[in-house]
């Protein structure tokens, strides 16, 4: 017990110690490029977190980019998570239809999707629908892989096994294949949501809000703590999200765990 | 910084290395530009010609500079390079310059006029057929500039003011120039702010539509862009800059006396056919920085609130731009 509050703590006094060095180092460097962490939060604050407590102290410029930018990445995710799974299950499972699609689908995941954002651009114009597009474009790969290896690589005895028992198709895609695949899934998942949090900034570029039209804004106002602002928020958002994504991941698949 | 210091003693060193290198003839090195290759970051817009003008014409030849011009997207998307020394000279709006002096990001000097507006030179389109028929239609619409928070979004800020509406009032989305008339038609782009040669081609091609051209009334003869050098360039090297600077002029000279000099010029560096160039309004060519006209930027950037306070431009100018 008292081990592991140690480690906690251990965890936790890095914190202040790298953001004192940050500190110093850019105190020393006086360099208008790298604003100290201090002259960051404040400008942070004064930013977006000049609300009242009921609101979390989110003031309006937030809650007019911060709901629309996370909503985009889950949406995407969302979309690229479900598209991902389908079809690499059914690639998994039929070996055919992997021959068939393979190419294209190899062809697909060559493509950069920022390098493809003014197609994206010209067939849904500026706005969320184009930004979703993006994400989900450029992060469905993972998903797609991981789960079409995950299908592959069911016990071959248990899907018998389910046969003798006479289960359906439906019935062995969802207790057999879908949970046998699941770790396997979730790693896709995972890394496809990091990935949508870099296609969130570059598809907001070209947009008229969100974190990334913010963090673009400040850089053409050479506002540089306010592009560092960005860069935080972003980060703290990317540490945010993937406990998250741990804290279900872990559920999901100790129930899993439980039942095989 | 230690990064800029050691590339700035780096650069120092290869100066006196390439000084004693000529150690033959002493005269020339005492006048001669300590900086002979110059790195020039320009739009790809007329009222750069004048740069071509002195490459094809050998005026900074004759000074003895060798320049190199490099096509860039915006003055501000620019800066981290004239900031880190890969350009030499940056071709920049004066909004973006001033921006990044009065938030001490870098310390720039202005070596010279670019352009001032003349009418016609820069207009915000419609798509044909669009709604918006009127400066007051534009509430709540989408305009694409080619850089956010330069003199495009400020100009149009002034251009909303008479008719009752605030900048908050429109959005602003970042499109590079060459790609403002594709934004307009497939309506990503409600308006477009479209400079020379870009507007002729919109209208002939789409059909796009005149809302208003952007520097007229209050703004009438606006400071458009000049060139900026870090200031540790302009102390390192002032004879290069002066160098530079006499170069300009005479090419800026020739550019407004001779309009044929200037559409032969823009073939070279931007993909403007003769037809187009033809049709063009130029004359905006400036031979130097108006201290005045550049203050009246700076209030107005006050007005909006890109700026916190007032901004004295005469600490950025270089000696001999305003001449």
């Amino acid at each position: 017990m008292i081990a592991r509050v140690l480690r906690w703590c251990a965890r936790l006094w890095v914190v202040p110690v790298v953001l004192v060095l940050w500190e110093l180092a850019t105190r020393a460097m006086a360099h208008p490029f790298f604003p100290p962490p201090s002259v960051i939060v404040g400008h942070m604050r004064e930013l977006w977190f000049t609300g009242s407590p009921a609101r979390l102290w989110l003031n309006d410029t937030a809650l007019g980019n911060f709901p629309q930018s996370l909503g985009r990445l889950l949406a995407g995710w969302v979309l690229a998570g479900v598209g991902g799974v389908t079809i690499g299950v059914a690639l998994g499972r039929s070996p055919l239809l992997h021959r068939f699609l393979d190419p294209i689908i190899q062809f697909g995941r060559a493509l950069p999707a920022p390098a493809l954002l003014p197609m994206f651009l010209a067939l849904f114009s500026t706005g969320t629908r184009m930004q979703i597009a993006t994400i989900t474009f450029g992060i469905v790969w993972p998903v797609l892989f991981n789960a079409a290896d995950g299908a592959r690589g069911v016990e071959p005895l248990h899907l018998d096994t389910a046969r003798v028992f006479g289960l359906t198709r439906g019935q062995r895609l969802l207790r057999i294949i879908l949970p046998s695949a699941a770790p396997k899934i979730f790693a896709g998942l995972r890394l496809s949501l990091s990935l949508a949090l870099i296609l969130m900034v570059i598809a907001e570029f070209f947009s008229t809000e969100g974190i990334g039209f913010q963090l673009r804004a400040a850089q053409r106002a050479f506002d540089l703590p306010g592009v560092w602002g960005a860069i935080v928020l972003l980060g703290v958002l990317g540490y945010l999200l993937n406990q998250g994504f741990l804290f279900l991941e872990k559920r999901a698949l100790t129930w899993h765990d439980a039942k095989m | 910084m230690s990064d800029i210091r050691r590339l700035s003693v780096l650069c120092v060193a290869a100066l006196l290395l390439t000084a004693c290198g000529g150690g033959g003839n002493p005269a020339s090195q005492s006048t001669g530009p300590e900086k002979t290759e110059i790195r020039i970051g320009m739009l790809p817009l007329p009222e750069v010609a004048p740069i071509q003008l002195a490459i094809d014409k050998g005026y900074f030849a004759a000074e003895g500079l060798k320049v190199r011009t490099e096509l860039i997207s915006g003055g501000a998307a620019a800066m981290p390079d004239l900031v880190s020394g890969k350009l030499d000279v940056l071709h920049s709006n004066y909004v973006s310059a001033l921006l990044a002096s009065a938030s001490g990001t870098v310390k720039i000097k202005v070596v010279g006029d670019a352009y001032a507006a003349q009418p016609g030179n820069f207009l915000l389109m419609t798509k044909k057929g669009s709604p918006i028929t009127r400066v007051a239609d534009l509430k709540g619409r989408t305009i694409g500039v080619n850089t956010l928070n330069n003199i495009s979004t400020l100009s149009v800020s002034a251009l909303l003011k008479p008719a009752g509406l605030r900048p908050d009032d429109v959005k602003f989305v970042e499109r590079p120039f060459p790609e403002m008339a594709g934004a307009l038609d497939s309506g990503q782009v409600d308006v477009a702010l479209l400079p020379e040669p870009f507007h002729q081609a919109a209208a002939r091609t789409l059909g796009a539509v005149t809302l208003s051209d952007l520097f007229t009334g209050p703004l009438a003869d606006f400071p458009i862009a000049g060139y900026l050098v870090t200031e540790t360039f302009a102390q390192q090297s002032p004879k290069s800059v002066a160098a530079f600077q006499r170069a300009l002029r005479k090419a800026t000279e020739l550019a407004r006396s001779n309009t044929a000099e200037v559409t032969a010029a823009l073939q070279k560096y931007t993909k403007i056919d003769q037809e187009t160039a033809a049709t063009m309004k130029l004359g905006g060519f400036s031979t130097a920085v108006d201290p005045a006209r550049v203050q009246r930027v700076a209030d107005l950037m006050l007005e909006f609130g890109y700026l916190k306070q007032r901004f004295e431009v005469s600490s950025i100018l270089a000696g001999g731009a305003s001449g």
